[in-house]
């Protein structure tokens, strides 16, 4: 009756079609979890969450028809400006039980909350720390899969680069969430995006694709990395 | 040293080894960590996550704990505290005014301070009950003015109004006295904490222009790491930004316009002060969080003696082509 149709790029996702508009959802992993108030919808004894683009950068990218999202069951994600876990509780649906997600924020108010979801969600570990320095968190964080990087801040691409160095295995992938105007007002969000790519480039990485998120986020370009 | 491409038996041994996770072992530990713990003991992969995740949230909650007992912190919230109080306070005075001036409209224009206006209501209330003795009582000082609410209260044009409105008059009046008692002591406190955090700072930007500067930066230390070009306009983010994109001229001043230095200036020379004390205020924060010396009174005495060229000095017009 909702149309459930699996989605190919990631594990644990779904299209569903609700009163004719198709739209995202992830299959709970914590049956009767909420995390902001969206919607849940039961079909056959199985739950599934509406995963709203507005919300979720994530979501965002991946309803702009973005190739690949480079998550699997069991991996290891290290989450830098994880603030209150929304978009990380949908990222631990995707990985599933077997996978953890090392959230990393150095803001305190959203912290609080965090807390809450971690205990309920037990593949969630909360490190306070700032992402800018990779050393203070070191022994916490093992080498990961994939670093998602949602900081909005102006050196938000070296963030991401320092911690590729420290913590990303040979291979693993850096998805981040670029946001232009956070970066500099002035210049045109275009040119923005090119110089932190080509940064990415200057380092050895590998652009593998590029979205703009457009309408879900206004300046926004979410870009996934491949470190070889 | 363990070579990292070997198989790892630290536990087995029961072997304690310390070792830092920048070193090769150690980015060898970290690289196999989840194998180390199934092979050492853990079930499963969902019971050493399990393990992990109550040890993360324990660091976490110590962590956050430090960061709560920190004196900036509290700096800050109290500052936000005592931004929404005067709001409120200034709502609940003008609809004070408002309730009783249907009573005795003279009173609003002849008494202009707010908290003498509320003592006034609170203290004495109905205008039958007015008489020199009270108003003196409350603190009505001034002869004149004493007499001149004495006659027009007995010639008012205000209608009368019944008991039991006058009470809930009166005690709305009484609570305004009571939150404003609530909000002198929490600018003490902020006082004391600012004294024992930031003195200079505290000396040369004053009460109130201090805690917003903290509260908007997020800490001295950030404060301090910031040129003073910027402390000038923060708190003028949209100005600054909507300048940068070339539409509209740029911003004098921020937050600092509160200070009396430049809200008091003249309004051809605020744009000089500002820039003259956001120097002084980017010193003194620079001293308070890196030097810890009380210099106040140097730093001081210099930014009044340039304040004083800026405005009609011996040197102003040097000063007016310098900026």
């Amino acid at each position: 009756m909702h149309g459930l149709e699996k989605d190919e790029r990631c594990p644990n996702l779904y299209w569903l079609n609700i009163k004719g508009e198709r739209k995202l959802a992830t299959k709970n992993l914590v049956p009767g979890f909420k995390s902001v108030g969206e919607e849940i919808i039961k079909i056959k004894g199985t739950e599934y969450r509406i995963w709203n683009p507005y919300h979720s950068k994530a979501a965002a990218a991946l309803y702009n028809n973005i190739s690949l999202l480079p998550l699997k069951e069991g991996q290891k994600i290290l989450y830098l400006g994880i603030a209150e876990g929304t978009t990380a509780s949908y990222l631990s649906d995707i990985i599933g039980w077997e996978g953890a997600i090392f959230g990393v924020d150095c803001a305190y108010k959203p912290f609080e909350k965090l807390l809450g979801l971690s205990s309920i969600r037990k593949n969630i570990l909360p490190i306070l720390s700032d992402a800018r320095n990779p050393q203070s968190y070191l022994s916490l964080v093992p080498t990961v899969d994939v670093i998602y990087c949602d900081v909005a801040q102006p050196d938000e691409v070296d963030i991401s680069i320092w911690n590729a160095k420290s913590f990303l295995r040979k291979g693993g992938f850096i998805v981040t969430a670029i946001k232009a105007s956070s970066i500099d007002v002035v210049l045109p969000p275009g040119k923005v995006f090119q110089r932190e790519i080509n940064k990415y480039l200057d380092e050895g990485f590998q652009v593998v694709e590029k979205v703009e998120l457009n309408p879900f986020e206004k300046n926004h370009m979410m870009v996934i990395i491949q470190f070889k | 040293m363990i070579e990292s491409h070997k198989p790892l038996n630290i536990v087995e041994k029961h072997v304690e080894v310390a070792f830092s996770p920048s070193t090769p072992i150690g980015k060898a530990v970290r690289e196999r960590i989840f194998c180390l713990a199934i092979e050492h003991g853990f079930k499963s992969n969902k019971e050493f996550l399990s393990f992990l995740n109550e040890v993360y949230r324990c660091l976490a909650s110590i962590n956050l704990k430090r960061k709560f007992s920190e004196k900036e912190l509290s700096i800050i919230k109290v500052q936000a505290a005592i931004e929404e109080t005067e709001k409120i306070l200034n709502l609940l005075i003008s609809k004070i005014r408002d309730l009783y001036g249907v009573h005795f409209p003279e009173l609003n224009s002849l008494v202009k301070s707010h908290m003498l206006y509320a003592k006034i209501i609170a203290k004495i209330g109905l205008r039958k009950n007015f008489s020199e003795e009270r108003l003196k009582e409350v603190g009505v000082q001034n002869k004149g003015l004493s007499s001149k609410i004495m006659s027009l209260s007995r010639s008012s044009v205000g209608a009368e109004i019944d008991g039991g409105l006058m009470e809930n008059i009166r005690k709305l009046a009484q609570s305004w006295l009571d939150l404003h008692t609530v909000l002198s002591g929490l600018k003490n406190k902020l006082e004391e904490d600012l004294m024992e955090v930031s003195p200079n700072l505290l000396r040369i930007a004053g009460l109130t222009v201090s805690a917003k500067l903290l509260s908007i930066t997020g800490g001295l230390n950030r404060l301090a790491m910031l040129p003073s070009s910027k402390i000038q306009v923060l708190g003028a983010e949209k100005a600054l930004y909507k300048h940068l994109k070339g539409k509209g001229k740029p911003p004098k001043h921020g937050v600092i316009f509160l200070h009396p230095l430049v809200r008091k200036a003249k309004k051809s020379d605020r744009g000089r002060i500002s820039r003259v004390l956001a120097n002084k205020i980017a010193i003194a924060a620079r001293i308070d969080a890196f030097k810890g010396e009380n210099m106040a009174s140097d730093i001081e005495k210099s930014l009044k003696e340039k304040v004083s060229r800026i405005t009609g000095g011996k040197n102003r017009n040097a000063w007016a082509r310098k900026g």
